[in-house]
This record gives structure tokens, sequence and C-alpha cells, in this order.
């Protein structure tokens, strides 16, 4: 009886053992880590992998480092720049504002964690390459204009390339153009393969400890997107399809807020394709001011001062389907076209917009009417004629621009309360046009759930061990939408995957012991 | 005297500028292939002897255009501070994107890689 229990269980080893090695015809290699994703915090991972002693593949499906990601900054809280310029902050305030801005709906120790060592991550990059410096003025004027700059700009390109040349100096591997494709675990359910596929067709099976998945957001799968109800411009990209959240999940790690969405800014998108259209530059003066913004029916859905709030204004939208309307008349397109504005433009420091107000801009009767033809402009010689070319449902679109007219007159905003120097334009001149605006959206954040050492953990907060997820598809930081902390995703990233490196690491050295 | 300058100005647009139009569209119509062909680089130039049905390799066409750093001085636009209106292709935040992905030797120029999913530039392609 003994015997065959001992045949049973040699057999059942043999079964589970040969699931960490790969079938013939594949390239087989042996690592203590292997990341999965290239971009910032995959890169991030993988170098602070290799300085903490470990042997590292890091595996990127595109050309090169750093081709699927993009950011202009991140957040640093009490960094060795601000120092420098004298800046007070301390993470604990920093916490605050996120626990604020999340409701608690967060991973208070993730979060934590986060902005402790934000300013050593940031150090440790420059250290390695990374060219990051702090501007003079803060670049969005919602998020911290009262408050010490957070947001270190930075070329991602640059600084992504450079931690990719530091970890190869540190003696790790880099393979491009080769996706991941699965995480292989052993009988008790830790990591122990990571298999992926050449562009060239050729299979490779790798054998590791710790695989730390670091793919980016899922915004370049638009299927995915409209499966999980997400609407609006991505501003995603090819590459982020959403491949490691399914491998991570496959391997036993839980779900966690895999439909949260940074939506953040508006503009203008091309009828069909939902990719920016080619009048967004032409056009974009429009919608950066509190003038009038209606949902599709034809009805205002938001208190139009949140436009100086990129996340908000965003957000106000997608409650509304994703997409609506600022409707205005000729005379104050004249006024445009003639003089200032008369109102700051919502993107004046990213724009560089001296004065902070737009005009005189010429060219935006002649842009309108081109806009026209694509069907992103509708033009009515009355309200009602507007309603039917743009789809607003008319009576209701009549009565709210009469009201609105009146809050103008009257400076009082007696449905959403929008402050008097907001309400400079009444909708009464002939012609009346509508421009179609959308919410854009960054990037997805989240989809696994982790712990503060970036472990990928299940429902009951147990880690599948030497499973990792870092940057964009680690959930826990954010409840539901861009958190007005300027930078926090690039921040993240970076942060999170120099400790899930060190961490992987770590546990690497405690199975050698 | 007022029309036969109006008839000599029509002529000298006929005679002069019609042409150069027309010139810009054949060229903009004509492939990336034969315009080398033209400029007298042959086939086996940048495709190797014996692998001819094979992509070009990119290095072939940054050896001739002066690598990224080259080409991306060649379209270097300063703008005047407006949104893309810097918009440099061969500079962008998408890192070194390969020529092929975007220009094509014997077929009309794909969109650009930047602009399947994100943007649509309008950029007119060789």
């Amino acid at each position: 009886m003994g015997k065959i229990k001992t045949f049973l269980m040699s057999f059942v080893l043999l079964m589970v053992s040969s699931l960490c090695f790969a079938a013939t015809g594949t390239v087989q290699q042996s690592y203590d880590v292997v990341v999965i994703g290239g971009g910032a915090s995959g890169a991030a991972a993988a170098l602070s992998a290799a300085q903490s002693g470990s042997k590292v593949l890091l595996i990127e499906k595109a050309r090169e480092l750093g081709a699927s990601q993009f950011s202009s900054g991140m957040m640093g809280v009490n960094t060795s720049l601000q120092r420098a310029r004298n800046m007070k902050i301390t993470p604990l305030e920093v916490f605050k504002q996120m626990e604020d801005y999340t409701h608690l709906f967060f991973n208070a120790r993730l979060a934590r964690t986060t902005v402790e060592h934000s300013a050593e991550t940031i150090d440790w990059l420059m250290k390695n390459g990374a060219k990051i410096w702090l501007p003079d003025m803060p670049q969005q004027f919602a998020h911290d204009a009262e408050k010490p700059i957070i947001y270190h700009r930075w070329n991602s390109n640059q600084g992504v390339k450079a931690i990719g040349a530091s970890f190869e100096k540190a003696g790790g591997t880099v393979l491009l153009r080769t996706t991941g494709s699965k995480i292989l675990t052993d009988a008790n359910g830790a990591v122990c393969g990571v298999e992926a596929v050449g562009d060239d067709g050729t299979k490779y099976s790798f054998k590791t400890k710790v695989a730390i998945v670091a793919t980016g957001g899922f915004l370049g799968n638009q299927k995915m997107m409209d499966d999980m109800g997400i609407v609006g411009h991505p501003m995603g990209w090819l590459y982020n399809d959403g491949d490691g959240l399914k491998m991570a999940w496959d391997a036993g790690a839980a779900k966690y807020h895999e439909t949260v969405t940074e939506y953040h800014g508006t503009g203008i998108v091309e009828k069909g394709t939902n990719k920016e259209s080619v009048f967004m530059p032409k056009l974009e003066s429009l919608i950066h001011v509190p003038i009038l913004w209606l949902d599709k029916t034809g009805q205002r859905y938001y208190n139009e001062h949140h436009v100086y709030d990129n996340a908000y204004v965003a957000n106000a939208l997608v409650p509304v389907g994703g997409s609506g309307f600022v409707v205005f008349d000729q005379a104050m397109l004249n006024k445009f076209m003639t003089s200032k504005t008369g109102m700051i433009d919502s993107f004046a420091n990213i724009r560089n917009i001296p004065g902070l107000e737009n005009g005189p801009i010429p060219n935006l009767q002649k842009d309108l009417e081109a806009a026209m033809k694509e069907g992103i402009v509708f033009k009515g010689n009355t309200l009602e004629e507007l309603a039917a070319k743009a789809g607003f449902h008319k009576d209701d679109f009549v009565k709210q621009v009469a009201d609105y007219n009146r809050y103008v007159k009257t400076g009082v905003d007696e449905q959403f309360g929008k402050p008097k120097a907001d309400l400079l334009y009444p909708v009464s001149k002939s012609p009346f046009y509508a421009l179609e605006v959308t919410a854009y959206n960054l990037t997805t954040i989240g989809g696994i759930r982790v712990n503060e050492k970036l472990e990928a953990v299940d429902n009951d907060m147990n880690p599948v061990k030497g499973l990792y997820a870092v940057g964009n598809v680690a959930g826990g930081l954010y409840s539901d939408s861009y958190m007005t902390v300027e930078g926090l995703t690039a921040g993240f990233a970076v942060v999170s995957g120099k400790l899930a490196g060190e961490n992987s690491s770590a546990y690497v050295k405690s199975l050698k012991k | 005297m007022k029309q036969i300058s109006r008839k000599i100005i029509s002529m000298i647009f006929v005679i002069c500028i019609v042409p150069v139009i027309a010139f810009a569209a054949a060229q903009n119509n004509e492939l990336l292939a034969q315009k080398h062909l033209k400029q007298g680089v042959a086939c086996t130039d940048c495709h190797a002897i014996g692998e001819e049905k094979a992509p070009v390799k990119v290095d072939t066409c940054l050896s001739c255009h002066d690598g990224y750093e080259g080409m991306a001085k060649k379209t270097e636009k300063k703008g005047d501070g407006t949104y893309l209106s810097n918009l440099n292709p061969h500079k962008s935040h998408l890192g070194n994107v390969e020529c092929t992905e975007c220009h094509k030797g014997h077929e009309k120029a794909a969109t650009t890689t930047c602009e399947k999913r994100c943007h649509t530039f309008g950029l007119v392609l060789p």
C-alpha cells in the first residue's frame, strides 16, 4: 500500500514539476527574476532587482524599451530637488490628500509606501542616468497650484532608455520583440517559470522564481475597453492590450479594480475612429474655457468652472456617455477671433500662453466651418435647427439655453453655482454652434490585487509566491479615477518597480537559504 | 489693356504653375521604390542579394539618411507654442520608430504608427 502511495506521489510530483519545464522546441533559460514589460515600471523593477544581486531578464514586446509608455513627469515628495529650492512637503501631507480623494477606498499601506519612497526613487533614477528636473510652475492649475510643486518633469523616453542601459550594465538581459504568454506555477502555487513568444515565432521557456508583471494598462485594446464599459478617447498605446493582467489572474492573483481608469482632459475626436482629430490643435481653445457645456441631449451636466481641473472636466463627462458639446453663438466667436477670450485657458501653463488668456484666434471661423464637414461641429440659424443637427432634445435644449442666458444676465447660476466671473457669454446671437468634446483617458490603473510589497495576492491577501505586479496593472492605490496628486501614475510606476525589484530579490535569497 | 494683362497672367499660370502642381502631385503618388530608382539607388542597394523579398532593414535606411538624429533634424519645426505646432515625426515620445512602420517602398505609405490609435496628424508621407 505504502509503495503504491509513494509511486502515486512521485507520479504526481513528476506531473507537477513538468509544468515548469518546457516542451521540446523551445529556447530554455534560467533566471532568478523575469520582468514582463519594459516601460517605466518594468525597467525600474529590472534594474533594482539586478542591483540587488538577482539574475534578471526583462522582456518587452516592442522594438525598444519604453516604446509603449509616455509620461512627462512623476510625483516626488521631499526630494533633493525640492529641498534645494527650500520647498517643504512631507509624505504624510500627500498621503492625507490621497485619503481624502479616495475616501479611504484605497490600500493605505501601499499609498503610504508609495509616497514614502518617492524621493529616494527619484534620486536613484537620476543616479542611473534619467534626467529629472523640477519645473518653475505647477503644470496644471488645480492639482497642486497652492502647494509646493511635486510634479518632477522628465522625458520618459530618455528616462526609461537610461534605466534600461543601467540595467544591462548591472548584468541584466533585455529581450525585445518578445511577448510574455504564460506564468507557470508549481504544486504549491509558487511561480516557477514564464513562457514567451518572439515576433519571429521563437518559443521561450524561462525557469524563474519570480515573475514581475509590468505590462501597463489595456487602453490599446478597444474590445476590452468596450467590454468593461470604458468610454472616451484612449491615450494608451497599441502594445498595452491587457495580456499581463490575464496572465497574473490565471496564475492565481485576485482581480482588483480592473475597470478603474484615469479620465483626464478633454479633446476633439475624429468620427468613427476614436482618434484625436486634426482639428484638435485648431479648436482646442474653445474647450479650455468655462462657457456653456452640454451633454448629448442638450442639457448642462456640470459646473463648467471645473474645466480648470483636467481630471474633473473629464470625469464629469463619463456619466453622460463620455462626450458632449460646447455651445456658443456668433457674438462669442467674433470676440474670440478679434480679441482676448476674456477667460483663462485651462491649458495656459502647459501651452505657455502669455497672460494665461488665449486670443485673438483669427482662423476660428474658418476652422469651425472645415470641422463641420467632418461632423464634429454643428451650426444652426436657430436653436431649433442646431438641436436637430446636433441631436439635442429640442424643447429641453431651448429651455436650457434660455435658463443659461438668464444666469448670465443675473450673474447667478441657479443650476450648478458656476461663479459669476465665468458667466460671460450668453447664447443669443444667431448663428449658433455646437462643437463635440470627448473625455480623454490616460490609462487603466489596476487589475491585480497587490499588497505594499507589490506581491500579487489572492482575495485573502495571501501572496502568490514569486508573483509581483507593478505600475498600471497593480490594483489598490486608485479608488475610481485620476487622483489629483500630479504625477502619481508615473511616480507609482517607478516606485513600485523599484520596490518590487528589491522585495523579489529578497524573496529569491530567502529560497536559497 | 487690363484684359491683355489678365490673359498674360493666366498664360503664365498655365505655363509655369500648373506643371509645378502636376509634378508635385505625381511626386506624391510615386512609390518610394521608384523615387529611389530615379535617384540611382538600385534594388540591391537596399535589399540583400538573394533576399529581395525580405523587408529592408532599418539600418540600411538609416545609413543613407543620416540616422535617427539626422532625420529628426531634417523635419524639425520650431512651432509657435500651440499644440503639435512643433510636431516632428522623426522625434517623438514613441522613441525610435522604425522607418518601415510608416514608409513603404512598394505600396502607398501607411498611416503613421502614432496615428493608428491616438492621433490624426494628416501628414503626407513620401
